[in-house]
């Protein structure tokens, strides 16, 4: 045992150091002023802000759905495809990944701008060029574009580790290819659906760049306040605190609710 | 014949939809003038420029070293403790790994900014400036969890009846780990290392917030750079570093395939 | 796999070494400077201009180590309050000159030991327009107004008028014929100024009614804005893709000469005249190095140089008296004293205003 306790030392002060107590140094600041007096203005000025608290959800959630709704049937047909058509695809839905978000982001921007590449192959085609950038559809935009591989790649990894015999069987038993989907294929899938959806709605409601970027200015999301409060505009640390505060606590109810539908998704196929 | 084709259209679709700012950067890098949106005829000029550009160049490579030796140090602590999770009881595994998911679960700019609390508290208690270290450990702290998340599971598939045989025909400790566990987990840290590189050498939000004036990663360039205008020759940058990617990704995939037919004709 | 680990710890120390190599080829015997600057706030060899730091540093032996970028004034604040960044050289504008004396954060300049202060105007020193009552704190860089610039032909197209008919002060931003081709401040201070402004205020009303007032006019603004902006500014003004914006002096010609398009209007209704100084931190550990850097930048012929590049207003007399004809008479550059004095320049604000007027344009932009 002591053994054990002086290997997993290094890891283990490294997470109390450097993750617990910065953690707890917000929360400390959320509650304190200027002179560390212990002080519930901060959390009251909220109230204040409901409004962009309400914009970064339904923001998030939407662009959220948008890449489940692209990304689930993406990853679903990338299963169909030969094993060196699916390592391809795989290798084309990482690459994005792997390169600068914000060069990406800012790319949205020239396309998107009344004289972006968009508008001006309508006006080629005499077409009425679209209004685009600094609304919230870009914003939305932007967060489902940088973040959809973060739903492809977990769905995927879970329709393809699903046991073929599973889906033979239901094919002796007589099932169409959409009642094996509807019974064996998707249940299965549901623990990639739930990480899919957390690594997708975790970056999409704390994002700062994308609504600077994308959206103008005016579309301002608690990272934007939270990013001006410790850098930007207003010097007010103890206010940012709060706002990440209230940040995290909304992360923690959307994982919780989608955990819990993880495990009543997969009990019920247990029985 | 339609069933056939309409998965392949929808995959085609989606992928034209991520790559198309993509190759709109690419493309650019090759434009004549400083325009976004009007191509005016090819040249390599800012290919040349870039190289000559200090500031661009100084935080290539401070991102480079930084995200090297942050996925270094996250690989090496995080296999260590990972080695040693696996062998606790039930109970104090589920408590470390649902501390191992509060960095998952902060987002980035929570993240950043509370580790940038604690360091200018401390800094300012004992001196010293926000630097190269700061962010180190910052990333460090980034990849770890990502890192003991990779290892764990290719560890529980390790065969524990092979190092109890090692064990039993007298090999020590130490020489059956490096016999026999760590050949079989290899694969897995070097997947978490190249998991923790990406990160690191990505991430815009922790380097952001944790960053004092004398170390600037590329990211955080790129950011200052897009509040004004982008200059051309981070198109340039651009366009090397997908190339490089891309190359890295086709080797690996090759070198993949290439251990899989050899394993098939050895079984 | 051990091949591959020490094949890219190899490939780190080599690269290394070469860029190394090359990036510093020359020795600095004489220290190092770390300057905190404005974006684009100083001449950096591009366009035919000098490189002023490379000037600096083959003239001195200093290494010019860090040279960082800001956008405004509250994020430097910001990044020097939590205090562990260690700058040699900021450039705050005149009312956070005023702060960061009050709040102890600034240290005194030796002005004796600079050469080149006697060529500094005394119209731009601290002791005229009060930033900096006793000018130990701060040497003025660079100075400017902020009018309006507009893109004629977008806003002839758009108002069937002639432009110059249509944009003549501050009112023209609340334009509905103008919907969506507006640009503005992304900062409170800079907005609300021009709020104040058209109410016939001072822009450093302390009065709450006022700031209110301001705060409404700036809400029925916001739903024909089309983003609120900072350096973003250049390119969108170049794209053609906003038909007015408000602007600082410098940076309005800096896009006119990139956009022959675009037009200039000093706002009838009076505007900002703002002064930039430059200033070093109290943590500084290289005094000696920024004085030197200083008085670099006050020689004569350095803030030509610079003031070609900038295009704001030097404060430098021997500068401004061998500058282009066309600029020195350019009246956005140089106004004449009746627009001067329609100027006013900002004040630091106490705390709990800052803090109003900075919640309140949250609420307006939301």
């Amino acid at each position: 045992m002591n053994k054990i306790s002086i290997k997993f030392l290094p890891y283990g002060l490294w997470m109390i150091f450097f993750t617990v107590i910065p953690s707890l140094m917000i929360i400390w600041f959320a509650f304190t002023n200027e002179s560390f007096e212990f002080t519930l203005e901060n959390i009251c000025k909220i109230s204040n802000h409901v409004e962009i608290i309400f914009r970064s959800i339904l923001f998030a959630l939407i662009s959220t759905i948008i890449c489940l709704i692209i990304g689930y049937p993406f990853a679903y047909f990338m299963t169909k495809l030969s094993k060196s058509n699916q390592k391809l695809c795989l290798m084309l839905i990482m690459l994005p990944m792997w390169t600068n978000l914000l060069l990406r982001t800012y790319a949205w921007m020239t396309l998107l701008e009344n004289n972006g590449l968009i508008n001006n192959i309508l006006k080629a085609i005499s077409l009425a060029p679209i209004r685009m950038i600094n609304t919230p559809y870009a914003v939305i935009l932007g967060m489902t574009y940088d973040f959809l591989p973060f739903m492809i790649i977990p769905i995927y990894t879970t329709i393809s580790k699903i046991d073929n015999s599973l889906i033979e069987a239901g094919n002796d038993l007589g099932a169409n290819d959409f009642q094996t989907f509807r019974h064996i294929i998707f249940p299965l899938s549901v623990p990639g659906i739930v990480s899919g959806i957390s690594m997708v709605f975790v970056p999409a409601t704390s994002t700062f760049i994308i609504s600077q970027l994308l959206g103008g200015g005016s579309n301002v999301l608690i990272g934007d306040l939270i990013e001006s409060q410790f850098m930007g505009s207003t010097y007010n640390p103890w206010f940012g605190s709060a706002m990440s505060f209230i940040l995290m606590i909304i992360i923690v109810i959307i994982m919780a609710i989608t955990n819990k539908f993880d495990k009543t998704e997969t009990e019920s196929l247990q029985k | 014949m339609i069933s056939k084709l309409i998965p392949k259209i929808c995959i085609s679709i989606i992928l034209i939809f991520l790559y198309l700012p993509i190759i709109v950067v690419i493309i650019f890098a090759f434009n004549k003038t400083k325009s976004r949106t009007v191509f005016n005829g090819p040249t390599l000029n800012w290919f040349f420029e870039l190289f000559k550009d200090h500031s661009i160049m100084t935080s290539l490579l401070n991102s480079f070293i930084l995200a090297i030796l942050a996925s270094i140090i996250a690989t090496i602590i995080g296999t260590i403790a990972a080695l040693q999770i696996v062998k606790m009881k039930k109970s104090s595994q589920s408590v470390i790994m649902s501390l191992n998911y509060i960095p998952i679960i902060n987002s980035d700019i929570v993240m950043g900014i509370s580790l940038m609390l604690l360091m200018t508290f401390v800094l300012n208690m004992v001196g010293g400036h926000l630097g190269f270290l700061t962010v180190l450990i910052a990333h460090i702290t980034l990849c770890m969890p990502y890192v003991i998340l990779t290892i764990i599971p290719k560890i529980k598939q390790t065969d524990p009846n092979l190092l109890e045989a090692a064990l039993d025909l007298g090999c020590t400790p130490s020489k059956a780990f490096f016999k026999i566990i760590l050949p079989q987990i290899t694969p897995g840290i070097i997947s978490a290392f190249i998991m923790a590189f990406s990160i690191s050498f990505d991430d815009f939000a922790v380097s952001y917030f944790t960053t004092g004036s004398s170390f600037q990663t590329l990211p955080v360039l790129i950011y200052s750079m897009a509040r004004k205008r982008i200059t051309p020759k981070i198109n340039a940058l651009f366009a090397i570093m997908f190339v490089l990617i891309l190359l890295m990704l086709i080797i690996m995939n090759y070198l993949d395939i290439k251990s899989e037919k050899h394993q098939r004709k050895n079984h | 796999m051990k091949k591959l680990m020490s094949m890219t710890l190899v490939l780190v120390i080599l690269l290394s070494s070469i860029f190394q190599s090359g990036c510093s080829p020359k020795n600095y015997p004489n220290g190092e400077l770390k300057i905190f600057c404005w974006g684009e706030y100083l001449a950096n060899g591009t366009s035919d201009s000098l490189d002023i730091i490379n000037a600096f540093e083959e003239e001195t032996g200093i290494k010019v180590s860090v040279f960082s970028t800001y956008d405004s004034n509250e994020q430097m604040y910001a990044k020097l309050k939590y205090g562990s960044v260690d700058y040699d050289l900021i450039f705050p504008s005149e009312y956070m000159i005023s702060r960061l004396i009050e709040e102890d954060m600034i240290q005194k300049i030796d002005i004796k030991s600079l050469k080149n202060y006697s060529g500094v105007m005394k119209s731009c020193k601290g002791s005229v327009s009060g930033y900096d009552p006793t000018d130990e704190y701060s040497v003025p860089y660079a100075w400017g107004t902020v009018g309006l610039v507009y893109n004629a032909p977008m806003i002839e197209k758009l108002t069937n008028q002639k432009a110059s008919d249509v944009v003549k002060g501050w009112k023209s931003l609340w334009d509905k014929r103008l919907e969506k081709e507006i640009f503005m401040f992304i900062n409170s201070r800079d907005s609300f100024a021009i709020a104040e402004k058209i109410l016939g205020y001072s822009l450093n009303t302390t009065t709450l009614d006022q700031i209110n007032d301001a705060a409404n006019l700036l809400k029925k603004q916001k739903p024909i804005v089309q983003a609120y902006i900072m350096d973003q500014i250049f390119d969108k003004m170049a794209n053609n893709e906003g038909a007015i914006a408000p602007a600082y002096s410098g940076d309005i010609l800096t896009m006119m000469k990139e956009n022959p398009d675009l037009e200039y209007c000093f706002p009838e209704e009076g505007s900002n005249i703002f002064v930039d100084g430059m200033c070093i931190p109290k943590n500084s550990k290289n005094v000696e190095n920024a004085h030197k850097f200083i008085d670099f930048v006050c020689r004569p012929d350095i803030a030509l140089e610079n003031a070609n590049f900038l295009s704001y207003s030097t404060p430098i007399i021997g500068a401004w008296e061998n500058l282009d004809e066309s600029l020195k008479q350019n009246p956005i550059a140089y106004p004449p004293e009746s627009i001067i004095k329609k100027c006013e320049s900002h004040k630091y604000l106490p705390k709990d205003i800052n803090a109003k007027m900075e919640a309140l344009w949250t609420e307006i932009r939301n």
